[in-house]
């Protein structure tokens, strides 16, 4: 079976097939040697960077790139033999194209500021090396530059700006178009000569056609607010620029397009890079006057100083400045440009931001400005010029205290002018105050102007408080001129022209203005006579209406024994002293201290302490000379100018009188007793001093004068005052012939007349418990009171006369009925004692009753001292009448 | 039918074929391409083995190179990339004092593939140019390989893993570099070259001499 098989078995032919397995390692070998390939053409090229200090750079990890993408590594920090540190690092073989001459490495950290944060992946990532490529042969040894070179985006205009100062410009800080953002700035530098601050900005190719040849740049950062009256108005261009800053421009249509390099002024702001007109100003000091100050036209801004420099040839500075375009119309010859400075004064204060903002330029165009030349140039005055013609007037004065350049010069209150300069005259011996006067107010002053001092306070410092008076407040702080006229002008005056020198004097008050011209005279001596030293010393002024007009200068005694007092009186003030000058003393304070109390009396503060003497007109009648011609010297005002009137009253006895008690006419003290002397004739002779104004009135015949004191008794207690302050002297005027004797009586007339009224006489039989003052009632109610009581003339009777006030005095009608409310009725029977009183005033002190029938129509009434009879009984039934009198 | 196996002998010398599915043995001219129990090709050996094998081992030996100067693995960390080959990567383990960790990255990643490729060159070399190795050490070898060249899959897991875990953008990502790739195709290529290799072509070789 085997060999059957066997040599039927079939050959097997081994054939040598190829797996396609074969296929991977081509594919491989394909791979691997195209790999290689790569490797070969692609190798990285080891380049050499030269850094001064290796900081955060870490080899392996720190990479190199451009625009962001990777195309090195550091291989290798080593120290370079001379200083720094050579830093060998592989550049990607795609990248090697940039490795050139001219190609810039620097190191990237992580910086933060407030617009952007740049490099913040490195602050993980750590610092890596930028590269920017450049021109030149291909290199591989490199020097590293400190600070990143400007890098502007492809395209981009480079734009070149010239500023004073940075400002808030940094690097960074966008350029905005209609507050697009449109560009940054890339660099900030100082130029060489250190003055000025290059600041190049790229604007992005897109919005490059918008920066044109004659555009302005300016400053936008920041918040610009405007505070006013008017209310807050903020400014703010943007969040980004709040904080960063930023800066814009302007795009006029008509301009070209600017040219790459272009160099623009970099403005402050908007205002200032508005062209204008530039004009000169040339000034001697410039002050605090700053670059940049405003030109101001009555508060509106119209320009800018946009420079100042030095001249060496005018000597002078000299500042540029411009104006506004719309504003140029103005600047002719004849406008004026003056320095508004801080004036930090009591009255005002004026231009307070100077201080921090510097002053700045006020302009005023020429009244001709129509048709006036234009100009260029003008001379920066310290302070505005009057508006011309104003009139230049020259004051003399010898004090300038309070005054200064600038304060008014008013006439009744409103201003007609200003002080322009205070300085020496030529002399030494005045002041020159050079003042101008408006010329709408010019017809105010002629040759008879006067000028006097507006500065002070007239102050009055009394026991009784303290009196000020000023002028406007303005005036009492800072001062300023007042312009006097005796006579009023008219507005239609003429103007006379004053000759250029005249000279007018400067009052140093409005009161020595009115005087006149003799206020600068030489002063008056003259002397006083007194019994008495007055409590004055050398110094003492010498008042008139408490105007000083004068002083003390000396003391002695006079042939005749008497004190002299040597007065100087001013110059100016001699025309007050007449032949019928008075003179007092008010020095010190007058007490007066008695049972009435205390009584001060002072001048003034000043007087308490210097003494004083005051002088005033008196009357023709006044005695106020001695007899060899000296004026006399009164110890008091009322001594000198009104001697009161002494009268004498004759009292029976002095009671409790003492000098010094008053007299008093309707509790007005009118008068003082000075004297108590006894009579030869026994009786007590005082006499009494009346005020003069009150002498007429009551020095007359028919005057009664009588002690009031007080007077307890059981109906109550009259004029208890009198137990303190004494008793005192009332006076009743009478309408007689002037007296000056007069009995006095020690107890009040029976008829007052204040109280005045209805007087009626009651008859009856005795006088019962009616007594003097017991009262008269009506239903109870007091309507009047008994005046006196008297037998009648035949004594079959007695007169009761009372006096019904004349408020009741209707009350009274011709039936009207009288009986004694006096006392009690005590009624004893079986059930009992009846009481029965009207009041208990009446049950002490007496007094009628009184009523009317109402069974009868009512009657007339009565008249004066008409009679009635006071009835002995009483009738139950009279209280029940109910009769109703109407008031007349 | 006679399909006694006698002990000493190779199969083809016997004309027994075995079938590498089933497992039964039957003679050769019975059933020259079928195996008769399960009906599946059958052959003495196994198709072009040796060919297949070289094929493989010389794929992977292109891709061992890469694998190794390549980067194996990209870290991405705080935006800036940082490649890592399986060197480098041991090298930091160490410089980090990881050493158990390197031996273990160093073993699976480089010694075992080099191993596995030099063990396999060595057999194949052997069989194709009947250098009389001895044939129990070939097979322990072989063996070996077989054994361990599925452990370096672990790396292409340690890599995958990584990628996507670490997957957090800009802040710290990892992506699997050239070399992982490569490294992969050592692996698969290694192990396929180990599988189709027909061990006992170690003893055709013995025989013939």
């Amino acid at each position: 079976m085997n060999e059957h098989f066997s040599e039927n078995q079939a050959q097997i032919v081994k054939t040598r097939s190829i797996s396609p397995i074969w296929f991977l390692p081509v594919v491989a070998a394909v791979l691997g040697l195209w790999i290689l390939f790569q490797n070969i053409t692609h190798a990285n090229v080891q380049v050499k960077i030269h850094f001064q200090k290796a900081d955060s750079i870490i080899v392996d990890k720190t990479k190199i790139r451009y625009k962001g993408v990777i195309v090195g590594t550091v291989k290798k920090i080593e120290l370079d033999s001379a200083s720094g540190v050579n830093v060998i690092a592989e550049i990607e073989s795609h990248a090697t194209f940039m490795l050139r001459e001219q190609t810039q490495f620097w190191l990237v950290s992580p910086k933060a500021s407030l617009t952007s944060i740049s490099g913040l992946d490195t602050l993980f990532s750590g610092s890596y090396i930028n590269l920017e490529p450049g021109d030149g042969e291909e290199a591989t040894v490199f020097d590293a530059i400190d600070e990143e070179p400007i890098s502007i985006p492809d395209n981009a205009l480079l734009v070149s700006l010239k500023s004073d100062s940075a400002g808030s410009v940094s690097v960074g800080t966008p350029i905005f178009f209609k507050k697009i953002k449109v560009g940054e700035i890339v660099q900030v530098r100082l130029d060489d000569s250190g003055r000025h601050v290059n600041i190049k900005a790229f604007v992005e190719s897109d919005y490059s056609h918008l920066v044109k040849s004659a555009s302005k740049f300016w400053n936008i950062s920041g918040l610009r607010a405007n505070i006013s009256r008017a209310g807050i108005d903020v400014n703010l261009d943007s969040i980004t620029s709040l904080i960063a800053g930023g800066i814009t421009f302007s795009s006029p249509q008509k301009s070209t397009a600017a040219s790459a390099e272009t160099q623009f002024e970099l403005y402050e702001n908007i205002d200032k890079s508005e062209a204008g007109q530039t004009i000169e100003l040339t000034v001697n000091n410039i002050n605090n006057l700053p670059k940049g100050a405003g030109i101001l036209f009555k508060g509106h801004g119209i320009g800018r100083i946009t420079d100042i420099e030095y001249s060496l040839e005018q000597k002078q500075f000299i500042a540029q400045a411009t104006i506004n375009p719309q504003f140029s119309e103005m600047i002719t010859q004849g406008a004026q440009f003056w320095v508004e400075k801080t004036a930090l004064s009591f009255s005002k204060i004026k231009n307070l931001g100077n201080i921090i903002t510097g002053d700045y330029v006020a302009f005023a165009p020429a009244a001709d400005a129509e048709v006036a030349q234009k100009a260029s140039s003008f001379a920066l005055q310290q302070s505005r010029l009057p508006v011309s013609p104003a009139l230049d007037l020259m004051l003399l004065t010898e004090d300038a205290t309070g005054l200064n350049a600038g304060d008014p010069v008013s006439y009744q209150g409103i201003k007609i002018g200003s002080i322009r300069s205070l300085d020496f005259a030529e002399n030494g011996r005045f002041i020159e105050t050079s003042i101008s006067i408006d010329s709408s107010y010019q017809y105010l002053i002629n040759k008879n102007s006067q000028f006097y001092l507006l500065s002070g306070v007239n102050m009055k410092a009394s026991l009784q408080g303290i009196e000020m008076q000023s002028t406007p407040l303005e005036h009492l702080l800072s001062g300023g001129i007042g312009l006097y006229n005796a006579e009023p002008v008219k507005k239609s005056a003429k103007n006379t022209l004053l000759d250029k020198n005249l000279r007018f004097r400067l009052y140093p008050s409005r009161a020595l203005a009115e005087v006149g011209k003799n206020v600068f005279s030489k002063p008056l001596i003259l002397s006083v006579l007194s019994k008495q030293l007055p409590a004055v010393s050398e110094g003492s002024p010498v008042y008139y209406h408490k105007l000083p007009i004068g002083e003390v200068i000396g003391f002695s005694i006079d042939n005749s024994g008497l004190m002299k007092t040597e007065l100087s009186i001013k110059g100016q003030y001699r025309h007050l002293i007449k032949e019928q000058s008075i003179f007092w003393n008010i020095s010190g304070f007058n007490v007066d201290a008695g049972l009435g109390g205390i009584e001060i009396q002072a001048e003034s503060l000043l007087t308490i302490v210097k003494g004083g003497i005051a002088v005033d007109h008196g009357k023709k009648d006044i005695d106020n000379k001695y007899a060899n011609g000296s004026y006399k010297l009164f110890s008091s005002y009322e001594k000198a100018a009104k001697p009161p009137t002494v009268i004498t009253l004759l009292f029976d006895q002095a009671n409790e009188l003492q000098v010094g008690s008053k007299l008093r006419l309707k509790g007005l003290v009118i008068g003082r007793i000075t004297e108590l002397t006894l009579s030869s004739k026994g009786k007590v002779q005082a006499k009494v001093n009346v005020k003069a104004e009150f002498a007429a009135q009551t020095a007359r015949k028919g005057s009664r004068f009588w002690v009031v004191s007080s007077d307890i008794s059981l109906a109550g207690a009259k004029n208890l005052s009198t137990l303190v302050s004494g008793v005192f002297i009332n006076v009743e005027p009478g309408k007689g012939a002037p007296a000056t004797e007069f009995t006095g009586e020690v107890k009040a007339p029976i008829i007052e007349r204040s109280k005045t009224g209805l007087p009626l006489i009651l008859l009856t039989d005795n006088a019962g418990s009616t007594d003097i003052n017991s009262p008269v009632y009506h239903r109870q109610i007091q309507i009047g009171e008994v005046m006196s009581k008297q037998l009648s003339s035949d004594a079959s009777g007695v007169e009761i006369a009372v006096n019904i006030y004349p408020e009741y005095s209707h009350l009274i009608r011709e039936n009207s009925i009288f009986w004694p409310a006096s006392g009690f009725n005590l009624n004893v029977g079986i059930t009992g004692v009846a009481l029965k009183s009207t009041s208990l005033t009446s049950l002490i002190k007496g007094g009628i009753s009184m009523s009317t029938p109402d069974n009868k129509p009512l009657q007339e009434m009565s008249d004066a001292f008409a009679r009635f009879e006071l009835k002995k009984e009483f009738n139950e039934s009279w209280l029940n009448w109910k009769l109703a009198i109407p008031k007349p | 039918m006679d399909k006694r196996a006698t002990a000493g002998k190779t199969g083809i010398e016997q004309g027994l074929q075995l079938c590498s599915i089933c497992g039964n043995y039957s003679k050769q001219i019975d059933n020259p391409e079928i195996c008769p129990v399960c009906f599946n090709d059958i052959s003495q050996r196994k198709k072009n083995s040796l060919q297949k094998t070289w094929a493989l081992l010389i794929t992977s030996v292109v891709f061992i190179i890469p694998a190794n100067l390549y980067p194996i693995t990209y870290l991405l960390k705080n935006n800036t990339l940082y490649p890592d080959t399986i060197f480098s990567g041991i090298l930091s383990l160490i410089n980090s004092d990881m050493l158990g960790i390197a031996l273990i990255v160093f073993v699976a990643s480089i010694a075992v593939p080099i191993f596995k490729i030099a063990a396999l060159a060595v057999i194949a070399l052997s069989v194709q140019l009947h250098w009389n190795l001895s044939p129990k050490k070939q097979l322990w070898a072989f063996g070996f390989v077989d054994w361990i060249g599925k452990w370096s899959i672990l790396d292409l897991f340690v890599i995958s893993i990584m990628v996507a875990v670490f997957d957090k953008g800009h802040l710290l990502s990892v992506y699997p570099g050239i070399a992982a790739t490569s490294f992969t195709v050592v692996v698969i290529t290694t192990l396929f070259a180990a599988n189709s290799f027909d061990t006992r072509l170690i003893w055709d070789a013995q025989t013939h001499e």
